[in-house]
């Protein structure tokens, strides 16, 4: 494998396929923690995998001029996840019943960042399964992935104006929902 | 409260096992090697456009999805495994005693495939096409190594699909749009074509051309990769003749196999008889070695597209259901006639890399 390729800021597709474990290498972990976050781990295991070899089979298609490769990958992540559909609002439907109900009379109960957090937990998850999907794409790459309003237009495909709007409608659905909570 | 940082943190999951890790990038690793042809032929820029080659698999994978009337369109003859005559271990094992009897020196170890792509669908025809690109490889132990290239363009995929062509014409050119892949298919959903390139596909060959080493390498004494390491010519001199002691030394060459191993050991296996310059003795080795390999099977007697009689193997455990790869053997000769990729519900062969003369030789290249 060739070292050079890491040693970049910036990957872009290796001319040479045996250097193409090296993107697996490079964005293995960023692309799990965004596939496993909105499927599960057991989910995420099969599927990462995919995404890799998606990418592989599809590398003609990708242009630099589009969007960069993290994006690219990105965005088949999501293509990939949206074939799972159920699996993710179960996921989702698992978070929201899992958290409990914080212990205000321990000690950490009365730390108030984690009784925000904990109680918080429910109705974030609930708030998110309520999103529309093209909402949680856009919401989930900002929050997981942290790509810039660009790399999601590129990943998905879409104006970047329309990131800019989705984006704020999903944040401010999830803000109520928070809200409602805090209240 | 910022909600974004919230959704992180209920989010959050542990790091990949190792394990998966290590699962995902052999994945990864044979669907690269898989594309034998396209792997091969890499740091070659004036193949570059050959590259289509895997774009076309893409396409073809795609299109099994959706009812296509118009196939298969291959004569069963050339496309469907009879029923299984020999066990794999039947095969190999036959493979291995007639291998011996090949010669044993030259000036060259010479490999001559004909790869073909996976078939194409005309758009609006309903005949299928496919590109072929022929390549020699020369290797010598002298480390005066070459590599011939030929694309010999796009044609119909088989007489049917020649027939069909006939009737449409004979056109010379086609224009192909490769829109498949999970990239693609969600371009299709927001009606945002212009991620499908539009491709021209002529009937027209290429010039031969020459290169100096073996496929894609250019450092001295590297002749080709066994297991996930390149291998020099002397380092193949000294792989044992002994099935046992090459699977040890196979499995040296591929740290974290883990439970795949069985898998990329049969991956190594098959890649050495067909691309490295091996003496008769370990071929014999190799295949013995794949016979002793649980999951190998027999994918039953095929003629490949030039009419010979062989019989396939195949690994039981690898990849996809639905599309798979198979090795095909002559036992009288002891030598492969090629790799397959087929659909697994009909036999119906989608591509293939076909071996027209492999082994030790005196004859010289025909350099252009």
């Amino acid at each position: 494998m060739s070292t050079d390729l890491e040693d970049t800021g910036e990957l872009t597709l290796p001319e040479d396929l045996e250097a193409f474990p090296a993107v697996y290498d490079r964005y293995f972990d960023q692309i799990y923690a965004y596939v496993a976050g909105r499927l599960d781990s057991q989910a995420a295991d099969d599927l990462v995998a995919e995404v890799f070899t998606e990418a592989f089979r599809c590398r003609e298609r990708f242009d630099p001029e589009r969007g960069n490769l993290r994006s690219w990958l990105f965005g088949i992540a999501t293509n990939l996840v949206a074939r799972h559909r159920r699996a993710e609002a179960r996921h989702y439907r698992a978070l929201a019943r899992a958290a409990p109900e914080p212990d205000t009379d321990s000690h950490e109960g009365r730390v108030v960042a984690s009784v925000s957090a904990q109680r918080l937990q429910p109705a974030l998850a609930k708030a998110l399964a309520g999103l529309t999907a093209k909402e949680r794409d856009v919401v989930l790459l900002a929050a997981l992935a942290e790509l810039s309003h660009e790399e999601i237009a590129a990943a998905l495909d879409i104006p970047y104006g329309t990131v800019g709007s989705r984006l704020s409608r999903a944040r401010g659905k999830l803000r109520t929902a928070l809200e409602g909570t805090e209240r | 409260m910022n909600e974004l940082q919230s959704l992180k943190e209920l989010l959050a999951k542990p790091r990949a096992a190792q394990e998966v890790r290590d699962d995902g990038r052999h994945r990864l690793q044979r669907t690269i090697h898989g594309h034998g042809p396209v792997t091969r032929r890499r740091r070659t820029p004036w193949l570059a456009g050959a590259l289509g080659l895997t774009a076309a698999v893409t396409i073809v994978i795609a299109n099994l999805g959706t009812p296509a009337p118009h196939e298969p369109n291959s004569p069963p003859t050339t496309s469907t495994p009879r029923q299984v005559v020999l066990s794999a271990d039947a095969v190999l094992l036959a493979a291995a005693s007639s291998a011996r009897n090949q010669p044993a020196n030259g000036a060259y170890y010479r490999i001559a495939t004909t790869m073909s792509s996976n078939k194409v669908r005309v758009p609006g025809k309903g005949y299928w096409i496919q590109r072929s690109v022929a390549k020699e490889v020369w290797i010598s132990p002298a480390d005066e190594s070459w590599v011939i290239f030929q694309d010999l363009g796009w044609a119909p995929a088989t007489d049917t699909d020649r027939a069909a062509w006939k009737a449409d014409g004979s056109p010379a050119s086609w224009r192909l749009k490769l829109r498949s892949g999970a990239f693609c298919r969600k371009a299709e959903n927001n009606g945002a074509e212009n991620l499908c390139k539009e491709q021209v596909a002529t009937t027209t060959a290429g010039p031969r051309k020459a290169e100096r080493g073996t496929p894609g390498i250019r450092r001295p004494g590297i002749v080709g990769s066994l297991g996930n390491y390149e291998i020099t010519m002397d380092q193949v001199r000294r792989l044992p003749a002994d099935p046992k002691k090459l699977r040890a030394q196979i499995k040296r060459r591929l740290p974290g196999a883990g439970k795949m191993l069985d898998t990329i050991t049969y991956e190594a296996g098959t890649g050495l008889i067909l691309e490295l310059p091996v003496s008769p003795a370990v071929m014999a080795a190799a295949y013995e070695m794949l016979a002793a390999t649980p999951g190998v099977r027999s994918a039953g007697e095929v003629t490949d597209s030039l009419g010979r009689k062989g019989h396939a193997v195949t690994m039981g455990a690898d990849g996809s259901k639905s599309i798979r790869n198979r090795t095909i053997i002559d036992p009288s000769t002891g030598l492969p006639l090629g790799t397959q990729t087929y659909r697994a519900k009909d036999g119906v062969v989608l591509g293939s890399e076909t071996v027209t003369k492999i082994g030790w030789t005196n004859e010289q290249p025909d350099l252009p």
